[in-house]
């Protein structure tokens, strides 16, 4: 992981001559190089801190949104819905 | 290798070996999430897609904005490939002119891509109690370092 990491930013702050040529990379500022470093850190905080966070948040509006769609497939009748019977049928 | 194809191959080939990761030793008393459809991996793929997607977003319109921004355009007279040019970008709807693959905007979203790309492996890689650790998996650390130290 860190050796993938070293590598992509070998890539971003230092890329080879030979690598800009077969990835056909324009030559950016060493400044531009750093900001673009920098946001891919926002990212991984970000990705991060929404993974620590985030998912309650979004996964309860997901069941909201999931249920309230079963509801109104109930109401609708456009998919058989099977409901459970007092004493299982016997 | 254009930029599309290798982006292309580095999606195929992290799908194809990051699956590998072998499991834990151990089994955690606790089940992991069998559905696909769980609230939980959805709120996580709709989180990681929005932040990358942002985040590409914004790296777009950012470079456009520099000083040292050029758009970079292929010249084509009478259907053939003539010559190469930087051109300004009031000449972006000039007639006869079509984007070069090789700009700002694809070098920038390449090199940012490149992160997201290991950043996302790392994220939807459950890891322990349910499977080793990523670094553990040797296939994908042989099939996508070649990419980086190209």
């Amino acid at each position: 992981m860190c050796l993938l990491t070293g590598l992509s930013i070998l890539l971003l702050l230092a890329p080879p001559e030979m690598a800009m040529k077969a990835l056909e990379l324009m030559r950016m500022p060493l400044g531009g190089r750093y900001t673009l470093l920098l946001v891919a850190a926002i990212n991984v905080g970000l990705s991060l801190a929404f993974e620590e966070w985030g998912t309650q948040g979004v996964s309860f509006v997901i069941g909201w949104v999931m249920e309230w769609l079963q509801q109104r497939r109930w109401r609708t009748g456009q998919k058989a819905v099977y409901k459970l019977v007092e004493g299982g049928m016997r | 290798m254009s930029l599309c194809v290798l982006h292309e191959r580095i999606t195929q080939e992290f799908v194809s070996t990051v699956g590998r990761t072998l499991p834990f030793p151990r089994i955690y008393h606790k089940r992991p999430t069998a559905s696909l459809m769980s609230k939980k991996v959805l709120a996580s793929i709709i989180g990681q897609i929005v932040i990358a997607g942002a985040i590409q977003g914004w790296m777009f319109v950012w470079v456009r904005g520099r000083d040292w921004y050029v758009q970079v355009w292929i010249m084509f007279h009478n259907s053939d490939l003539s010559f190469l040019r930087y051109l300004p970008p009031q000449h972006m709807l000039m007639k006869g002119t079509k984007l070069q693959p090789k700009n700002f905007e694809n070098t920038v979203l390449f090199l940012i891509s490149s992160f997201q790309y290991i950043l996302v492996a790392a994220v939807f890689n459950i890891g322990p109690p349910y499977r080793k650790s990523m670094r553990t998996n040797g296939t994908l650390t042989l099939v996508v370092n070649p990419y980086l130290t190209h």
